[in-house]
């Protein structure tokens, strides 16, 4: 801390060289935070910089490996999410935990109802005043009976502090939590907060807005690859030193490059619109491309290919595969158009976690097994498949026996692959394709990649990781709220530039 | 020695229908006098055909972890819209040498027609098919008890009657020739074709499928279809066999349908099931309800022992889901 007069009687938490790894990938290094009592801390760093992580540990969710948490200077070793509860942390995560089917009132206790004695019928009346006397505290005018689904987002957020408040929370972690609102939401939200800490609440601010975290907090944590790389009071940073923080500047060696000449345009997209989602977009893919998308949480990329793949639909724009207007935008005519779509969530979309790997990776080309009785050629399907295991060395002990979801996260994500690469498209877009993957599954996908594209195929790499889309990619483009922000070409990549354009000021 | 043991156990616990229905029938077989006669067994074999036809059909609708409650509504209609087109007393086409085909077309018809409203609601309204097929029946049905008075329709002609009772070859009965014959298709059509495949990638993950470019909406809707026609076929045959048009026909038999699929080894959740699981699980519903009569049981004893086996069976399901992950 900048304060060295500070002695620990001022914190109300601290978290001592945390540690937590997840099968072999360290997550958490050694990091170090100070939580002064009454106070607002704001926690930045990039996606997948250990934030979450770093608050499911203190939430009880995940066990760290090691390190200590001092709650008011008493070790605090939570084993669930109750623990945490019941010792006052509570948690305002991004999407709201209300239930928007029942009323306010009805969520306000519904984890710990009241009864009365003696045949223990809930005690309505009480729930009713406890509810009205929590909400008033902010000074907003929500009618307790309202149902949850007909408040707007800001007063959502509202019936969530205040339900979490009156649980006699001592500390409160916010957890991105202006994404959904809008400005005036926000500063009614940020004047909660303000009066929460004077009241002397301990506030843990996470957010990537790097304007609302300095307008917000009194000190900063910064955390980078899971480890903590700045702490210091507000004062003494300026934006761009967080943003330098934020981001690695050396980049290692992991990347292979290939040569290769660029063809002619094979896919483009033009005014792609989906109200509140996507505003304009436009977009092109050139023969033998990889185009980087890189957007904060929240910025659509996902979104953005979900569109152009055809599994959500939008409301207006065009969309040009070799030169022709695709009419009827849905996975079947883009399949049938040669274009792959390795979804972002492998367990959901992406695989039939139930079925064998075998099943899986024909799956997009049982037309083809069709024999000439229309029948399934059975060898085909054995050769079609066991000839991808062995080209991308997916791990399995019978490609019949074994089921997708027994495999690892690496080894899933090859079935998907191999499940597109037998549709020979040459037009693949990879959602976050090394997410939950190791590091050397992730060397053998961006190799895949490269290979793919030396060979004349063209790529759209969606990423939250700069990093890797630096080392991988022709051109980066930058979403943010829904919209192309930027473009980037090679010779121009830094993690700064990037940053500032997806980062909303 | 190791090694076979292995894999016998590996047969038992991928099939423990199989093993169920062989240990039940040679206890019955011992325990029970005139059990293992071939007059019985015939009358077992005969019984079953409707069964394993019917279940079938479901069980296409439950690969996609459905149900379809209006195949009762579809076998009443047929049975009594096709009585009432080929009886030779009153009907449409009383004195027509093609009474009992047309009469054959209409109830198939019924069933693809039915099948396809089912289709329709459950693919394009997206409605749960337990509400859309549980409407469907206590229309259909109520419009069959309506035309057939509540009554019987009698004196159906010999042609149809042949369906259910005839013999080919004067051995081999007629209805197991249609079972065979349907089985056999369906089978290939379920484990050989695009279709069949996509059906167990539809239910066992939608938005997988989906992405993956299969037409999920399309073969929803076609299991839907399959289901109907398999209905209207063991509505025939069991139309046949009793030699007349009844309104609520099979509708006490909805549960035995529903149970032989489970013991089948078809789960609930959809994506698993195959043709000859059922046929196994219909097979052991029809020894099981033999047996059981042959000892003399009153029909609600019947019915507590066969609750017992589907319990069973879904236990098997669940417990099997459970071990693999």
């Amino acid at each position: 801390m900048g304060n060295g007069m500070s002695s620990n009687e001022d914190y109300i938490l601290r978290l001592e060289n945390i540690n937590k790894s997840f099968s072999s990938i360290k997550v958490l290094i050694d990091i170090n935070l100070k939580l002064r009592k009454g106070s607002i801390l704001g926690l930045c760093g990039e996606n997948g910089a250990g934030k979450s992580t770093l608050m499911n540990v203190l939430g009880g969710v995940y066990k760290r490996d090691s390190g200590k948490i001092f709650l008011n200077n008493k070790e605090f070793n939570p084993e669930s999410p109750r623990d945490a509860q019941k010792a006052g942390i509570a948690f305002i995560h991004q999407e709201l935990n209300l239930f928007s089917n029942l009323t306010v009132v009805q969520n306000f206790m519904i984890e710990n109802l009241p009864v009365k004695k003696p045949i223990r019928l809930i005690d309505e009346q009480s729930i009713r005043n406890s509810t009205k006397k929590a909400l008033e505290e902010f000074g907003e005018d929500i009618s307790i009976t309202s149902l949850i689904s007909d408040l707007d987002m800001g007063h959502r957020q509202l019936v969530e502090i205040a339900k979490e408040t009156s649980k006699n929370a001592r500390i409160i972690i916010f957890d991105e939590p202006t994404t959904s609102l809008s400005n005036k939401e926000k500063v009614t939200l940020f004047n909660i907060i303000r009066r929460l800490s004077k009241k002397g609440v301990s506030i843990i601010y996470i957010s990537h807005i790097l304007d609302d975290i300095f307008e917000l907090c009194e000190d900063i944590v910064v955390l980078r690859d899971g480890r903590t790389v700045g702490t210091d009071k507000k004062e003494n940073l300026s934006k761009h030193q967080v943003i330098r923080m934020m981001v690695n500047t050396e980049i290692n060696d992991m990347y292979p490059r290939v040569t290769k000449t660029l063809g002619e345009n094979v896919f483009s997209a033009k005014n792609i619109f989906r109200k509140d989602v996507l505003h304009d977009i436009a977009l092109d893919l050139r023969r033998g491309e990889i185009v980087g998308l890189f957007g904060l949480m929240g910025a659509g990329r996902s979104e953005l290919v979900r569109a152009l793949f055809g599994v959500d639909k939008f409301e207006s724009g065009t969309i040009t595969v070799n030169g022709n207007d695709v009419k009827k935008i849905s996975p079947i005519t883009m399949k049938k158009l040669g274009v792959a779509y390795i979804t972002e969530d492998r367990r959901n979309e992406g695989l039939l976690i139930d079925k064998t790997i075998k099943a899986n990776i024909v799956l997009s080309i049982l037309k083809k097994l069709q024999g000439r009785n229309r029948l399934i050629d059975k060898t085909k399907e054995d050769s079609k498949s066991s000839g991808m295991i062995k080209k991308l060395t997916i791990k399995t002990y019978d490609q019949n026996r074994q089921k997708a979801g027994q495999l690892s996260g690496g080894n899933q994500q090859k079935v998907v692959i191999a499940k597109w690469l037998l549709t020979e498209s040459k037009i693949l877009f990879l959602d976050e394709p090394t997410r939950g993957v190791d590091v050397g599954a992730k060397y053998e996908i961006y190799n895949y990649i490269n290979q793919l594209a030396s060979e004349g195929s063209s790529i759209l790499f969606v990423s939250s990781e700069m990093e890797e889309l630096m080392g991988v990619c022709d051109r980066i483009l930058i979403m943010k709220k829904g919209k192309i922000t930027g473009e980037l070409k090679q010779n121009e990549y830094s993690q700064e530039k990037i940053l500032e354009m997806a980062i909303e000021w | 020695m190791k090694e076979k043991l292995k894999s016998f156990t590996n047969v038992v616990y991928r099939n423990p229908i199989l093993v169920i229905l062989v240990v039940y029938f040679i206890i019955t077989s011992v325990t029970i006098p005139y059990f293992f006669t071939q007059r019985n067994l015939t009358n077992i074999l005969i019984q079953s055909t409707d069964l394993i036809i019917i279940s079938c059909g479901l069980m296409f609708v439950l690969l996609n972890g459905g149900i379809d409650f209006s195949i009762i509504a579809t076998m009443g209609l047929g049975s009594i819209i096709g009585a009432l087109i080929m009886n030779t007393k009153t009907g449409l086409l009383a004195n027509s040498a093609f009474g009992a085909y047309a009469a054959i077309a209409v109830m198939l018809l019924i069933g693809l027609v039915i099948g396809g409203i089912n289709g329709l609601a459950v693919v394009f309204l997206k409605m749960p098919s337990f509400m859309a097929t549980m409407a469907n029946y206590l229309i259909f049905s109520g419009f069959a008890l309506f035309l057939a008075q509540s009554k019987s329709i009698a004196n159906l002609p010999k042609a149809f009657l042949f369906i259910g009772n005839g013999k080919l070859f004067t051995v081999i009965p007629f209805p197991v020739v249609i079972t065979i014959f349907v089985c056999i298709i369906m089978s290939i059509i379920l484990s050989r074709t695009v279709f069949g495949r996509s059906i167990y990638a539809v239910g066992t993950n939608h938005a997988t499928s989906f992405i993956s470019g299969i037409p999920v909406k399309r073969t929803i809707f076609t299991l839907f279809l399959i289901c109907g026609l398999l209905a209207a076929i063991g509505g025939m045959i069991t139309t046949s066999r009793l030699g007349a048009g009844r309104p609520l026909l099979n509708s006490e038999r909805l549960m035995d349908f529903v149970a032989a699929i489970i013991l089948g080894g078809t789960s609930i959740f959809g994506g698993k099931g195959t043709v000859s699981g059922t046929i196994l699980g219909a097979l052991f519903i029809a020894v099981l309800s033999n047996s059981l009569g042959m000892l003399g049981l009153q029909w609600y004893t019947i019915m507590i022992i066969k609750g017992a086996f589907v319990l069973f069976g879904a236990w098997l399901d669940a417990y099997k889901t459970l071990r693999d992950y």
